[in-house]
This record gives C-alpha cells, structure tokens and sequence, in this order.
C-alpha cells in the first residue's frame, strides 16, 4: 500500500477563493531513509493513514467534531462516496489541486478537496466557509481555543504553512512538557494524534484529544496502527526553517516544503539538538616534495620529463606484476636510477628483496636516500659490478630488469660478454624500453633484436618489458 | 551519462582522506543489497546510458562487469566506468575494449600529489597511484586513451606541486589524454578533508592557471571551462551536473541506480551519512529559494551569473545546508567573470550580459514554479533571446 492509495487529510481552514486566511496543504515531498526504511514504513504510514480516516470520519459521524477536510483522487471519489453515504455524511467542494509530473506519468490529475460533515452540520459549514469566518470555520474543525488563537495569529502575520505554524509555537513554548500525542511535525503526511493544527507540542488540550483518539482508535481494532502512530510520533526529529524553505529530519524519513515565509529562520528540535558527527581529527601536514620530481635526469634515461619516466617505470612493475609477486626472492635493477622502479616493486611485494646498480653516482646517492633501509643493496657501477658481489644480492638473483638501449651500441662481442654474465647471474630477464629506445627503434621487438635478445613470448603490441632471452 | 550505476555501494579499495562517501559508509548497519537482474531492470527503466560508479567499479566481480558492459552495448552502443584505476589489469583493457567503454581515471597528480587517495599506508598508497599512472599509460598506449578527473586541493596544489601538476597535466596530454575534469574539494563533516581546504581565492589561481596551460596543450580540454564558456553561451543542452537545478532530494543532475535495483540520489548530497531515497517528484524550491534570497543571507539575488549556476552543486552548499548557495560562489563567479571577460573580447554576446537576461531568469522562475525547467538553450531559442554570434566551437 503506498501513501497514495487512501484520501490525504487535510487541515482547516481551506476556503473556496483565494484569500489571505488560507493554509498551504500542498503534500511535502517525502525521501525515505534507505530501502528498508521505505519497505518497512511506507506500508505502516498508510495504515496509519487509513486508520486515522476512519477515526476522523467516526468523529465527526458522532459529532465529536462537526467538520474535517481531506483531499482524493479521482480514483478514490467512487469509495469515498460509498463510506460517507454508510455515515450519513455530506462532502462540500473546496476546490482542487491537479498534479503533474512523473508520478502522473505528466498527465494532469486532479485532486479533489473536500469539507465533510454531518447532514445537520451542511449549513453552518457552508456559512462559514462562504463568510470567512475564520473563528467559526476553527470551531467546526475543533480547535482548542489556543490552537484556534495561534493559528488565527500565525495566519494573520502571514504564515501559511502548517509545519512552521507548528514548530514555530513548539520552540516559543516553555511551559508544560512536550508529548507525542500533541506533535504535528508529521501532520502534513496525515500522521498526527489530533486532527488540527496544534499551537506546540506542550500544548495540554491537544495532548488530551490526542490521546483519547489513540485510544478510540485502539478500540476501534487499529491497535496495531496506532501503535505505529505512536512510534513515529516519537522519533528524534529535526525540523529547520530557511529561506523560505522547510525541511523536517527523522530517521526514517526526511520532507521538505515551500514554507512561504521567509523568515524568520528557525531550527527546533523537540528532543534536543542532535549530536553532530564528530569530524576526522586529521590535519594535512605539508611535506616537501624532497626532490621527488626534480631529477634532472630523466633526459638521460631516454625520457622526455621526470613525468614519462616515472610512469615508464609504474608500467614495467604493472606489466610484470604477476611475474614479481610470483617470482618473491630478488630483484636487481641494472640501470636503478633513483630507484623509484624498485621502491615500487618492493610495495608490490614484501617478499622481494631489491637490489640497484647504475652508473650514475647522483641517481644512486638518490637511490639509496628514497630506499635507505636497502642503501648497501644499491651500488654504482654497470652489470660487471655483480662479479665483485654486490652485498646481499645472491648469485643467480631471480630477476634482473635491463635496458637493452643499455647494450645496443656496444660492439658485438663486448655486448655478447656483458650479456654472459647479465644471464649468468639472473634466472630470469626482463627487458623494457624506454621513450627514446622506442622511438628510435619503433617496437619492444625490434629493440630486443638490436641488443641481441629475443622475447621469449611474442610481446604484446602495447607492452613495455618482456622476459628476454638471448638471441639464436 | 547522468545515470550511475553503483553496484557495490561505497565500497571502495582505497579510503580517500577527502571522499565524501565516508559519511554513508560509517553509518551503514548492514551490507548493500546486490541483485545483477535488479539492476538491468532498473537501468532498462531508466532508458539511458549509465557510468559504472563506486567507490570502486572495478571490485565487481568480472562476470558481472561483463554482462552489464554487454547490456550497455547492446542498449546504447557504449558504456562507462569512473574508477580511481588502481585495480586495472589486462583483461579489464580487454573489456574495455570490447564492450566501448570511456574510462574515465581519478587521479589527483603523479606520485605524491595523490597521496590524499589513501590506501591505508605509505607503501599501498604508493602502489595504487602507481598502479593508476600505469594503467593510464597503458590505455593511452591501446588508443583508448581515459578521460581524467583531478580534485584540486592543497595536498596538490600548494606551493610547488602546482608547477608539478601542471608538468603532469602536460605530461598526460603527451601520452593522449585529451579530456580532464576538475572538481573542487568537497569539504564534509565526516572526512579529513578540512586541512586539504583551498580558500576561493586559492582556487581561483589555481583554476586560472589551469585555463591558462589548457591552450598550450593543443586538443585538451578541460570540461569545467568548455562547459562554463557554453553556459554563458546559453549552449547547456549537454551540461554536467553542477550547472543544472539539483537539489538534494532528487538530483536531476545525477540519478543513482543501487546494487539492489533502487534509484538513489548523488552520493554528494549524503552530509548527514544516510544514502536518503530519490523522490519521485522533482522539486525548484532550492532555485526558487536562492533567487529570492539575498548573498548576505547565503542566496544568489541579483547575481548575473544566476542562470548558469543556479547555486551551483547542493552537496558543496555553504554550511552543508543544501539550500544555500555554493560555498565555492566567489570560486564560480570570477571564474565566470573572466570566461565573460574572454567572450565579450572575442565578440560574442555572453548571456549575462544580455539586456534580456532579467527575462530570461523570470521565464525559468516561472517554469521553476509551476515543477518545471527548461534548458538555457531552448529558454532563449523561445524567447528570442538573440544567440550568440558564432565564434569558437564550444
């Protein structure tokens, strides 16, 4: 069952022509809290709903109340009818109110607005209603002389939404205590324990009428909804006014609604403020970038900026990634630079121990200040430097990372000795390029040709590095 | 693509020091829903395309990735996925490429600069922004080069890392990346986000920076200033989220579509931790509201710059109250300010300096209250509101 499916009471006063005593009734637009919420409280609100219907049609039925007000769909007229012909009870047209939008699948529907009352109640209503009087019209609707003074005060000063009428009167009040029975901040959905507009939550004489409605209708089998009714009305709500707009929290569900007014800008919460989430206690420390991106050594490495090759260095450990958590062990660097390949390789995997060589005395002095608890594991020198040992790193390491642009233009058997020994003492190779070597040697293959190694699975047109053997 | 799909909820392999989603996530009592048929039926309604949003995207399981790419294709012929890019692998590119899929990369700059996407220590978080700059390269490389989202903050902007952004930016443009988009910090009560806060006057270099490198980088475009430039332009018929009248109730600007089937609102208007439904009705009351409301008092009257921005994003709203303006205004307006400067130098006739602009902004009021809207487009084709002249293509 859906909030729609039964006539939405409304409250008095609703007068036929426009005029300045008249309250906005338009429905709030509703947002539940999550889809439990919704699965949950949707089906309970309209019991609540349908209850309180029946209750307010009992009431006035009996005269406990001579007139109330409520608004139908067009599809709700045929039932409506039915109901009110069984109470003897008459309905006078107030007007309607069509709506369009996605829920109408943007077609107008009308939606009919309704006085009921007794048979012997059609005139004083209609007098009213046709006279404006506004003192009158309350009488009808029941209001406790205090609701009936706040709201003729609320209404003359301009207010026309009942949701601020409501919360404005609960936070000026002081006196007495708050209670459930009397709390209208949910009234514009139809759920409320008195059917008009009480002038505070502390209000005394709508605490009374609510509760003996709860009960009458306990008693009139909707035990279960009013038990609801109940719950609901005790939520922790949070109801806020600002710039013409009105918003109300609860748990379950949130409404907002054109409060017309714009001031004044007004924040109530009938249980107390809530407590506000405590924000994340963290201050962002600014660091230095600590020569981070201001090696001027990229150029020399065969890239464009410090930018390319880091990212060159990020893709050969994303290639190989499989590759270096599987393998575990170690891995040598034979050209490190400041080791930003191998403090990547380390993060991908605790188990490999790294280790660096490179020509370079200021990459490597780089390289030992970006990996300082691995500083005698990085060394300067080219690929022969493994033959004097290089501390810790084991012969043969289970990867070594070369540059074949490194080898390409040494003469032939000088590159067939440095290759010797780089395959002697690495189980296995991986071979990746650089921007310049691409460029100048247009594929990852055709450079490994040049350097005299083969890949030893065809590479991937994308790819960067590949495991190398030796050609032939 | 104003859809989201967001399968898995919030759940994410990183913790952003900055994500606004961190509300929602430390108030969830209880796992999303997930129901793959849910979800097509959902997105079938919907009727549109969707980008495969998160937390992160990539922890569906690739089964699954699969066959909603393969209903993306087939329904609309492409598909999208937003993902911090640190879980790409090969057979997600394979995918990619198969099922036309725009990527789209947050990455906040190189190494250090995106330290603020957390990974839970120094080393994983390393890992990851490598991770995202390979995979980049990688797309790039495969010639399905991604778009980038950066969030400008001070972890990336302050004192040097501007000039090493910038660097990076051109960097990315020489891999291939011809599409970024900037998105200003978000700042929320339930993230680390405060110290990370940029004042508008901070934000306003740095954007104006950014403009600045974009025509040196010939065929890059950042969204924020082709989208600001059109909107000045009254050419907002495609337009991204923050320039049309969201509120926080249903965001129009993104509608979100759950692991469970169930339509949602942009996670950025969550302030208070709970992921509220959408509303089925839409509603002006936030535009209705800003118009009428005085600057001093958090609202936009009297702002020339009203019909483009419209208070600009609820979920960036001053205070958190969704019914103020944005509290990046002073950010948006000099912003705006200088595209106009640029305009009217380059002999078109920005909107907001229309002589019919106050009719214009009456038309959209109206429509606004009577539960309407209408592009900046069509508003002034109608109207008759004389067009632009034809200068540079937006």
């Amino acid at each position: 069952m859906s909030l729609d499916d039964a006539p939405r009471l409304l409250r008095l006063p609703l007068l036929v022509e426009a005029d300045a005593q008249r309250l906005d009734v338009s429905a709030p637009r509703l947002a539940w809290a999550g889809e439990s919420q919704r699965r949950l409280w949707a089906p309970r609100l309209a019991a609540i709903r349908a209850a309180l219907l029946d209750i307010e049609f009992d009431d006035v039925a009996a005269g406990r109340v001579a007139t109330t007000a409520l608004e139908c769909a067009p599809v709700q007229i045929a039932p409506l009818t039915a109901r009110l012909r069984s109470l003897d009870l008459a309905a006078i047209p107030l007007g309607a109110r069509v709506e369009t939008g996605p829920a109408t699948e943007d077609a107008p529907v009308p939606h009919y607005r309704l006085a009921l009352t007794r048979r012997d109640g059609i005139d004083a209503l209609v007098d009213a209603l046709a006279s404006g009087d506004l003192a009158a019209s309350l009488r009808l609707a029941g209001y406790p002389d205090c609701c009936g003074a706040a709201l003729t005060t609320a209404l003359a000063s301009g207010e026309r939404l009942p949701l601020a009428i409501h919360a404005a009167g609960s936070a000026r009040t002081s006196g007495g205590s708050r209670s459930s029975e009397a709390c209208g901040l949910l009234q514009s959905l139809g759920l409320a324990a008195v059917p008009h507009i009480a002038c505070s939550d502390r209000c005394a004489a709508s605490r009374t009428l609510g509760a003996a409605r709860l009960a009458r209708g306990r008693a009139a089998g909707h035990d279960a909804a009013m038990g609801w009714l109940a719950e609901a009305l005790a939520w922790p709500m949070r109801y806020s006014r600002r710039n013409g707009i009105a918003e109300l929290h609860t748990p379950v569900l949130r409404l907002l609604a054109d409060a017309g007014s714009r001031q004044p800008r007004l924040d109530y919460a009938p249980s107390g403020p809530s407590p506000r989430v405590p924000g994340a206690d963290v201050t962002f420390v600014e660091t230095t970038l600590d020569g981070e991106f201001d090696n001027p050594a990229a150029a020399d490495y065969g890239f464009d900026s410090v930018h390319a090759w880091r990212t060159r260095q990020a893709e050969v450990v994303w290639e190989q990634s499989r590759r270096l958590r599987a393998a575990g062990g170690s891995l040598l660097d034979l050209a490190c630079g400041d080791g930003y390949l191998l403090q990547l390789a380390e993060a991908e995997t605790r188990r490999l121990q790294v280790f660096g060589l490179d020509t370079r005395h200021d990459q490597v002095a780089r390289a030992r200040r970006r990996l300082s608890h691995r500083a005698d594991a990085l060394a300067v020198g080219g690929p022969t430097r493994l033959r004097d040992g290089l501390a810790g790193c084991p012969v043969p390491v289970d990867v070594a990372l070369l540059r074949p642009e490194d080898v390409v233009d040494l003469a032939a058997t000088e590159r067939a000795a440095l290759l010797d020994s780089i395959f002697a003492a690495a189980r296995c190779v991986i071979a990746y390029a650089s921007d310049r070597a691409l460029r100048r040697h247009g594929t990852l293959a055709q450079l490994l040709a040049a350097a005299g190694l083969v890949a030893e699975t065809a590479p991937a047109a994308a790819d960067i590095s590949v495991v190398a053997c030796r050609a032939g | 693509m104003s859809v989201e799909l967001r399968p898995l909820g919030d759940r994410c392999n990183i913790q952003c020091r900055y994500c606004y989603q961190e509300g929602t996530r430390a108030a969830a009592t209880a796992p999303p829903r997930y129901s793959l048929p849910q979800m097509l039926a959902t997105l079938d309604e919907l009727g549109e395309p969707f980008v495969l949003f998160g937390g992160e995207a990539l922890l569906v399981r690739d089964a699954d990735l699969e066959r909603l790419f393969a209903y993306g294709l087939e329904r609309h012929g492409v598909n999208a996925i937003q993902t911090n890019g640190a879980l790409i692998e090969p057979h997600h590119i394979a995918l990619f490429r198969r099922y036309n899929v725009r990527v789209g990369i947050s990455l906040d700059g190189p190494g250090s600069l995106n330290d603020m996407r957390w990974a839970g220590s120094a080393g994983r978080t390393l890992r990851a922004s490598a991770r995202a700059e390979a995979a980049l390269a990688r797309l790039c490389r495969e010639g399905l080069a991604p778009s980038a989202i950066v969030t400008l903050h001070g972890g990336n902007t302050r004192g040097a890392r501007l000039d090493v952004l910038c660097d990076w930016i051109a960097h990315l443009h020489a891999l291939g990346v011809r599409r970024m988009r900037l998105h200003l910090l978000e700042v929320d009560q339930h993230n680390a986000s405060r110290g990370l806060r940029l004042s508008d006057a901070q934000n306003l270099r740095v954007l104006r920076r950014l403009r600045a490198l974009e025509p040196t980088l010939p065929g890059l475009r950042f969204d924020l200033f082709d989208e600001m430039r059109r909107m000045l332009l009254a050419r907002d018929a495609v337009s991204s989220c923050i320039w049309q009248a969201c509120d926080p109730y249903a965001t129009r600007g993104v509608r979100g579509v759950e692991g469970g089937g169930e339509r949602s609102n942009c996670g950025r208007t969550h302030k208070d931790g709970i992921a509220w439904l959408a509303t089925e009705r839409r509603g002006y009351e936030r535009q209705l509201s800003l118009h009428e409301t005085p600057h001093a008092d958090g609202g936009c009257r009297g702002c020339r710059f009203f019909l483009m921005c419209k208070g600009n994003c609820p979920g960036t709203a001053l205070e958190g109250d969704w019914r103020l303006r944005s509290e990046h205004c002073a950010t948006w307006f000099g912003l705006f300010e200088d595209i106009e400067r640029t305009l009217l130098a380059e002999g078109e006739a920005p909107l907001s300096q229309s002589p019919r602009r106050a009719e214009c902004e009456a038309e959209l009021v109206a429509l606004w209250r009577e539960g309407l809207d209408e592009s900046l487009q069509s508003l002034t084709a109608r109207l008759g509101v004389a067009p632009a002249t034809a200068g540079h293509a937006a």
